[in-house]
């Protein structure tokens, strides 16, 4: 391969890459991508919501499943720390759930 | 693979496909004005239906383990009872029983140890549940996966068991052995 071609698209990971552009400003700054106010921007925020409490769903199921044992070997002593965990977690779910009410726009 | 393209490849499409794609779109286009369905918006129902649904998962999850919490930390009874399982002088040195304690649901086993006296534990091993055997060494015994509990003090010496054998406490009166209470470890 010729050096001259090299140099010519060294500043491209792929010379079919289309040309990179900044995401548009909102009006706080930068918005996280070009489709972000508009549909697909809110179906990927809900997407990401319904991960992260799937996440958090798994974590409480670990925790009630050692909650159960511990309550049926007698031994009650971590029993309130494991609902307070599954606590934290409920919080974290309804945190994730409801912290990102922005509407629709239309794009 | 290149093939090389002909004039008559390059002519527009004859009328009747057209006309034929164009029924088609109408005919589609018919069909969703009878039934108007927003699919976009069902995308996003679904997905926040799941999210919904997780949530509401999230917060019996938590119930749950608060309900258990609250079961676990219920106050007890004493729960004393005198059961009698043996005579004093039965058994001899390395001698065992098993007995019903506190009900014919739940067994215990009494140990005359060398050195020790009479010594009694729960005969439920702490991994899965299955009755062990007193082996005559000082060993608890469980058949089931090979767990080894020391009999002088219930903890255990090797396996799968995490945990000691609870303890059953022991009373003597008027030359008779009773369990008493059972103290989980």
């Amino acid at each position: 391969m010729n050096s001259n071609d090299n140099t010519q698209y060294r500043h491209k990971a792929n010379p079919d890459d289309p040309p990179v552009k900044l995401p548009p400003r909102g009006p706080k700054g930068f918005l996280p991508g070009p489709n972000y106010l508009g549909l697909r921007g809110r179906t990927a925020i809900v997407q990401g919501q319904v991960y992260i409490v799937a996440v958090v769903l798994i974590v409480q199921l670990l925790v009630i499943t050692d909650a159960l044992y511990e309550l049926l070997s007698g031994r009650t002593g971590s029993l309130l720390w494991l609902a307070f965990v599954s606590l934290i977690g409920f919080a974290l779910a309804l945190l994730v759930a409801f912290w990102p009410r922005r509407r629709i726009e239309e794009s | 693979m290149a093939r090389e393209v002909s004039p008559k490849d390059q002519q527009p499409p004859v009328p009747e496909d057209t006309e034929a794609v164009a029924q088609q779109k109408k005919s589609q286009e018919e069909w969703r004005e009878e039934f108007p369905y927003p699919w976009d918006e069902d995308e996003i129902i679904t997905r926040r239906d799941t999210l919904r649904f997780l949530l509401a998962g999230s917060g019996a999850l938590f119930l749950a383990t608060g309900a258990l919490a609250i079961i676990g930390n219920l106050p007890k009874g004493e729960n004393v009872q005198a059961v009698p399982i043996a005579k004093v002088g039965e058994l001899a040195e390395n001698d065992w029983r098993v007995f019903d304690f506190p009900d014919q649901y739940a067994q215990g086993i009494l140990i005359n140890l060398p050195g020790k006296g009479l010594v009694a534990y729960s005969d439920v091993c702490t991994h899965l549940s299955c009755a062990v055997v007193y082996q005559g060494n000082g060993k608890l015994h469980c058949p089931c996966h090979e767990g080894l509990f020391d009999a002088a003090t219930g903890n255990v010496l090797a396996g799968p068991p995490i945990r000691p054998l609870p303890l059953i406490q022991l009373a003597i009166h008027n030359g008779t052995i009773y369990a008493v209470k059972e103290v989980p470890r």
